[in-house]
């Protein structure tokens, strides 16, 4: 990314890199230090995982026979980096309409840095709960048993897939008026997803006429790749390959757009 | 009443006696729903409860079926219940609201009955809970689910769970006047519910659960209330109704001496 206006200060990559890490870094130390926050993100999707273990753990099994941990862990992983998405949706627009915003155009840094900086921030925010819910769903009998770098790809496809609803975030938060709106915006897509996806339960067992679109959703896809580079209960190239199909789907369409929105909001206030 | 306007005249007449009560809690009650009926609280009560309704049956009730157990029948009861739980929850988040932006007091300071500001509050969350509550009906007897019990048997199902949301909503409605920030009281309340309708017979019989969990499952109120909801649907065997009851007259004390002094010390 080049620097965007004609700056007084440094320009340059390097300039705009360090700028970016800082304001990345202010992002999620603001994640860390809101209670409210962190329990949205980590504690409630590890309540669902608990609950939905104990309530239907008897009815369903997992992939393959084994059990229903297996595949409840990772869609759960996977929805708390959708559903934490509001988070980043929530703090852009709060960045947008309190000032900060105006206040760092005014400064001598990279236009392009405080978006920069959101991304960093939200994917770093996507980490950091994978692991922690992943950790957590241990205590359940969630294993990594393909190796590390089966693991290392497990939480690459939980950042592809945070991706797709980071982009989804940032343009929501671009183009809300509220911050209700915002929330509302991001939570009922992440819901749905969930529902409809194989992720509490596999594509076979929903009736006819729902598993296209079972098929189809991105969530699916996820917990399918995530399933099988956890514990190994089914293919991984294919399921692997429609997430990334997904993310870069989604990055093409809503990047442009969020650069343009974040565009004109610079000229709206300019002028 | 009559004694009261002796001693003190004017404000008295003002406020006081059944038909100022009923006036201004329909004034009041009307307020509130202007308040919270904009369109994203409209979808929350009815898209939401049915996203949900949908959800779970496309997800679990093939799964259901292979155990004996018919889900569309199962679990309208569940959803109801959930989402009576919500309406009262947002309840305590619009009470918390009214308190911080100081309409309590403003109301207080006028020869409004304090009835009336309870009453209007409970009737306002009634009539939200309503839509939900017919919303995920309708959409259930499209999948499926019936009233063996006819008319009367749905008239007592809605009835019910109005009965649960206004006692509930009186318990949340004292968290909310307790509370100066609407977004935390939400947020915290919110936490125990899950638990609570999840550790219940709401979504899957007791024999699903861990045998350590069952007995949680099984004196759970919410399965209580589930239960009484379902015997009232299948109009089979009437004892669960006994054990909501006690319940709710259980938790309707409870909560209104917490209302009451909230109520009291809230400014």
């Amino acid at each position: 990314m080049r620097g965007g206006a004609p700056a007084a200060g440094r320009e340059g990559p390097a300039a705009t890199a360090a700028e970016t890490l800082l304001l990345a870094g202010r992002g999620v130390r603001r994640y860390l230090r809101s209670p409210q926050q962190l329990v949205n993100t980590v504690v409630m999707p590890l309540v669902l995982l608990f609950m939905m273990l104990a309530v239907f753990g008897g009815i369903v099994g997992g992939a393959g026979g084994g059990p229903y941990v297996e595949r409840l862990a990772p869609a759960v992983v996977l929805f708390a980096a959708a559903s934490g998405a509001v988070v980043t949706g929530v703090g852009f627009h709060l960045d947008l309409h309190t000032g900060l915003a105006d206040r760092l155009r005014t400064m001598p840094i990279s236009r392009a840095s405080p978006l920069l900086g959101r991304m960093a921030a939200d994917l770093a925010r996507v980490l950091i709960t994978a692991v922690a819910s992943s950790a957590a769903a241990h205590v359940a009998g969630f294993r990594f048993t393909q190796g590390p770098l089966a693991a290392l790809g497990f939480f690459a496809v939980v950042l592809a897939f945070g991706s797709i609803f980071m982009w989804v975030a940032l343009v929501i938060a671009l183009a809300a008026r509220s911050v209700q709106a915002v929330n509302t915006a991001l939570t009922m897509p992440a819901t749905f997803l969930l529902f409809f996806s194989s992720g509490f339960a596999p594509v076979d067992a929903f009736p006819g006429f729902l598993r296209p679109l079972v098929g189809a959703n991105p969530l699916s896809s996820a917990t399918d790749a995530a399933i099988g580079l956890s514990s190994g209960g089914g293919p991984v190239a294919v399921p692997v390959l429609q997430t990334l199909a997904w993310a870069l789907a989604v990055t093409a369409v809503a990047a442009p757009l969020a650069v343009r929105l974040y565009r004109r909001r610079d000229v709206v206030v300019a002028a | 009443m009559s004694g009261a306007a002796g001693f003190a005249p004017a404000v008295a007449v003002a406020e006081g006696g059944p038909v100022n009560l009923v006036r201004q809690s329909a004034l009041l009650a009307g307020r509130n729903l202007r308040v919270s009926l904009g369109a994203a609280a409209v979808a929350g009560m009815v898209i939401t409860p049915l996203l949900f309704f949908f959800g779970f049956l496309a997800v679990f009730r093939q799964m259901f079926a292979a155990h004996g157990i018919d889900f569309a029948q199962y679990l309208p009861p569940a959803i109801v219940v959930m989402w009576v739980t919500f309406t009262a929850i947002s309840a305590a988040v619009l009470f918390a609201r009214d308190r911080r932006t100081g309409m309590l007091a403003r109301l207080r300071s006028m020869p409004v009955n304090s009835g009336a500001v309870v009453a209007g509050r409970l009737a306002s969350d009634g009539v939200r809970g309503l839509i939900s509550i017919c919303a995920v009906i309708a959409a259930a007897h499209v999948t499926g689910f019936r009233f063996a019990t006819g008319v009367a048997g749905a008239a007592a199902f809605v009835l019910l769970a109005l009965t649960v949301l206004l006692v509930l909503s009186v318990g949340t409605g004292a968290a909310g006047l307790a509370s100066t920030e609407p977004e935390a009281v939400g947020a915290t309340l919110h936490m125990p519910a899950m638990p609570l309708l999840m550790l219940s017979t709401a979504f899957a019989p007791v024999g699903g659960f861990p045998s350590w969990l069952r007995p949680v499952v099984e004196y759970s109120p919410v399965s209580a209330v589930v239960d009484a909801l379902r015997a009232v649907a299948e109009g089979t065997d009437l004892a669960p109704l006994g054990r909501a009851a006690a319940w709710l007259l259980v938790l309707l004390v409870v909560f209104s001496r917490a209302a009451t002094r909230a109520y009291r010390r809230a400014t």
